[in-house]
């Protein structure tokens, strides 16, 4: 009945889209050893798009009566706009996607998954040094039906749930912090046994407590496989998301594909196609399939994430990367499941060749401006004399995302990739974002400290 | 509303329900064309429920949807939160709305755009920045079983460009956010291309302390760290560093500290906040003392106080309406001897001028801890800027380094966090701060 509304209110006039979203999420929230809010969340709305004029218009609203307004109001701004912008041709698609998780968390009771967040809580809280715990049960459902006017008409089911632990210790004086993340897909049982996973991360943060503040300065540094991969999200994921090239010829100059970016053994893919990660999906918010898409390959600059805007803009393939973090924004590009793929050395190899440095471990957010990144760790092991030795705390890095592509020595022979998403951008927070990496070794990166 | 707040207080024993409908227009001027118009109009409610001296909740998009009743009360079987007390104070009036932003059309939006551009061509026609305009109307209406029933308009102005570098990538970026509609002058946009002709020449700094000025909108992510601490819940939780130091010194005496949410066209100015509490001038450190804390009302309870109103639906990336009401700032505004801007850079031999950062969400910043990448720097010779600073970061703890304030500025800038503005800053001078270069 939705989907026929839609389809009744779509225009003949240029291109029109309407994506319409009805969200069914569960959060429940931990406090140490307590329940705090428990939510059961239902949200709907959609949103639209028309390209009449030179650009895009976009409108989003909650109620389906206000469709054929939104449309009305995209069709007007479209209008506004000078020039003569193109969407890249996509296959015409009817199709419906169905949740299908091995375990369906939304068969499973409140109160099986409070008393699953609850023992996670009470082995951290029993656990010497541990000051406080907080744990965020998130599960997001939605079903979102796509349809325009060249005929696409897609319904597709997204699924996603995880728990994310936010982890205080407290003593000699100081607390530290550090996060564990679990599941992040959409099967409940990647959540179950747990056990021997929180009580090393409980050991981790109350070591970190007698770790030495780092001292700045340059260091050669190992990146684990969740560092890595916040490095690789934010030093030059962002920066292959193509509608950073929208009005500036500088970057397209800049990042012209056959542009060398790394040492021949770089590989950095993005997958969105791979089962059971954060970033996984089927179809994009434009109804376009979202595809395995090399960004480096043997060093090289050889593609990069598009929507149909900037597929058109630049003659390339389409990747199905536009996704909006919910009916209230715009689709614009963003990362699927971003990874730095196998290298030829082992681990051992890479400790071995450091004389003074750094191994870091555990992600704590990033940010970049394009050209330059930054992202903090929760904690590191020195390393001496290609030794590990004592842990150090208190770590932010940073560097110019050409030179430290450059700087990457060796590759780690396995990939590991992070539990959770979690990605900003032009204000959209999005949970479906995946990210992972082989262990690298960069030489000589910026560490800040007091 | 009305009638769906009579149902709730049919099955419950009280409770309060928010409403937030809106309207937003956003232009983007890119290469001096506009690029992307985007609109929106959208109602949210949140609904607290109480029954048996325990609280739920539940949001849903539409007045009509009477399952929000439901599955508040199906968190209230669930979770455990003891029930706020809610207010029935009628707020004051706070001057929020501006009539002239809310009749904008895009339009207007985009011709405010030209007007820049045009001032950056009579100027320096190879610069060309990115432009970003948008314009918000709201209503927030909450009611609740008190007898609270009130409602405000407001709106929202934000003008922000960019330039860029020879490779494309942001050079400067500065930006106007407030209430009420906020033009880029001609001297603001003369000052904006000294910047970046200056930024043409790319200086790095070696590792040692010097002198730092935080520019106010760079501000933003040290007073991110002051906020998390200076929330009573914070206190309670025994986890802030200013636990226990009420009338002790702990800045430095150049520096006064306050959060205003009655401030005239404030971009956080409202009458009241998400809890129905009207908002207060809260003074939170005077003179490098500490004065107060921000307290809920379930906070001001326990402190002995006045709730001052920061109880406010959103985090530091969402503004959600599942947000749980949460202390937050309105306008943070820093104060001080405010001495001339042009004099504080004037009187330093050597140090770094900080015009943006990023990584402000990372690290310990309950602790107060900081390490920051120097997005945008300016380093500072025999008093003026002479290059940009590259590769280089600043880290400390806010917790020592406010007490190295040596002096105040004069011109106030909006201070950002990484999605959303907490308020007001202008330039402040460390005496030394930490810095990583190469």
């Amino acid at each position: 009945m939705l989907k026929e509304k839609l389809i009744a209110a779509l225009g003949k006039e240029g291109y029109q889209d309407i994506r319409y979203e009805v969200a069914n999420n569960v959060s429940i929230k931990s406090k140490n050893r307590d329940i705090g809010e428990v939510n059961v969340i239902k949200k709907s709305g959609g949103h639209a798009r028309a390209l009449c004029g030179g650009g895009i218009g976009t409108f989003s609203f909650n109620k389906v009566e206000d469709t054929a307004y939104a449309l009305e109001q995209c069709v007007k701004s479209s209008k506004l706009m000078p020039g003569n912008k193109k969407l890249a041709p996509a296959e015409i698609v009817k199709d419906k996607i169905l949740a299908n998780p091995k375990m369906d968390p939304r068969r499973i009771s409140i109160e099986e998954k409070k008393e699953l967040l609850l023992k996670y809580s009470n082995l951290f809280m029993d656990y010497e040094g541990i000051a406080n715990v907080e744990g965020d049960y998130y599960e997001a459902y939605s079903e979102k039906t796509f349809v325009n006017n060249e005929g696409t008409v897609i319904e597709q089911e997204a699924l996603i749930c995880g728990i994310k632990f936010a982890i205080t210790s407290k003593g000699n004086g100081i607390t530290q912090q550090t996060r564990l993340s679990i599941g992040g897909c959409q099967s409940y049982d990647e959540m179950l046994d747990k056990e021997q996973a929180v009580l090393a991360k409980a050991k981790q943060t109350v070591e970190l407590l007698s770790a030495k503040p780092v001292v700045g300065g340059l260091y050669d540094v190992i990146l684990d496989g969740d560092v890595g991969g916040l490095f690789i999200h934010e030093a030059f994921g962002h920066l292959s998301e193509a509608d950073n090239l929208l009005g500036s010829p500088a970057l397209r100059e800049t990042m012209a594909i056959g542009t060398r970016f790394g040492r021949g053994f770089l590989n950095v893919i993005d997958d969105p196609t791979m089962e059971g990660n954060p970033g996984s999906y089927i179809y994009d918010d434009e109804g376009v399939r979202g595809i395995h898409t090399y960004l480096i390959k043997d060093g090289i600059l050889s593609g990069r994430l598009h929507s149909r805007e900037t597929a058109a803009l630049v003659e390339e393939q389409l990747t199905g990367h536009a996704r909006a973090k919910d009916y209230s924004f715009p689709p614009i590009v963003r990362m699927g499941n971003i990874y730095i793929d196998k290298g030829p050395n082992t681990m051992e190899e890479m400790i071995a060749s450091i004389k003074d440095g750094l191994y870091l471990f555990g992600s704590a957010g990033g940010q970049t401006s394009g050209e330059m990144f930054t992202f903090a760790v929760q904690g590191a092991y020195a390393i001496k004399d290609g030794k590990m030795t004592e842990m150090v705390r208190d770590i932010a890095l940073s560097g110019n995302l050409f030179e430290t592509l450059e700087n990457i020595e060796m590759i780690g022979d396995c990939v590991d990739f992070s539990r959770v998403g979690g990605c900003g951008k032009a204000g959209q927070i999005m949970i479906k974002s995946g990210k992972g990496s082989a262990p690298i070794k960069i030489k000589a990166m910026a560490i800040g400290g007091k | 509303m009305e009638k769906l707040f009579d149902k709730v207080l049919q099955c419950s024993d009280g409770g309060d329900l928010f409403k937030k409908e809106e309207q937003t227009s956003s232009v983007v001027m890119l290469q001096g064309v506009v690029q992307k118009i985007q609109g929106k109009k959208a109602v949210d409610l949140a609904l607290r429920i109480v029954k048996d001296n325990n609280m739920g909740s539940a949001v849903s998009t539409s007045v009509e949807d009477d399952t929000i009743i439901e599955r508040a009360l199906i968190s209230c079987k669930y979770q455990k939160q003891e029930p706020v007390q809610f207010t029935e104070k009628t707020p004051s009036i706070v001057q929020c709305f501006d009539k002239k932003v809310s009749d904008m059309s895009v339009e207007e939006l985009a011709a405010e755009g030209q007007r820049v551009l045009d001032i950056f061509k009579k100027h320096e026609p190879g610069i060309i920045p990115d432009i970003y305009i948008s314009n918000a109307i709201r209503n927030i209406h909450v009611i609740n079983s008190k007898g609270f029933d009130n409602s405000y308009d407001k709106t929202e102005y934000s003008i922000s460009l960019s330039t860029k570098t020879a490779k494309g990538f942001t050079e400067i970026h500065d930006m106007l956010e407030a209430s009420n509609y906020q033009q880029f002058s001609e001297e603001d946009i003369a000052r904006i291309i000294t910047k970046h002709k200056i930024s043409q020449n790319r200086i790095g700094v070696d590792t040692g302390k010097m002198p730092v000025i935080f520019g106010g909108k760079a501000m933003g992510s040290l007073m991110m760290r002051f906020l998390a601490g200076i929330k009573a819940s914070s206190v309670f939780k025994g986890i802030s560093p200013l636990e226990g130091k009420l009338a002790e010194q702990v800045f430095s005496k150049e520096i006064t500290i306050r959060d205003n949410g009655m401030l005239t066209f404030g971009i956080g100015s409202c009458p009241f906040d998400d809890e129905g509490v009207a908002t207060a001038n809260t003074l939170l450190v005077e003179k490098g003392e500490l004065k107060g804390y921000l307290a809920g009302i379930s906070d001001a309870v326990k402190l002995q106080v006045s709730p001052t109103g920061n109880s406010f639906k959103r985090t530091l990336f969402t503004q959600d309406i599942e947000d749980a009401p949460a202390l937050d700032s309105t306008n943070l505004l820093i104060e001080g001897n405010n001495i001339p801007d042009e004099k504080l850079i004037k009187d330093i031999k050597y140090g770094i001028y900080v015009d943006s950062v990023m990584g402000a969400h990372t690290g310990n910043i309950i602790a107060g801890e900081y390490s920051l990448n120097i997005g945008c720097g300016y380093l500072i010779q025999d008093g003026e800027f002479t290059g940009k600073v590259m590769n280089a970061m600043v880290a400390g703890n806010i917790y020592e380094d406010f007490k190295k304030i040596a002096a105040i500025g004069t011109r106030n800038e909006v201070m950002r966090t990484i999605f959303y503005s907490m308020g007001y800053s202008p330039m402040i001078l460390f005496k030394d701060l930490s810095i990583v270069g190469k």
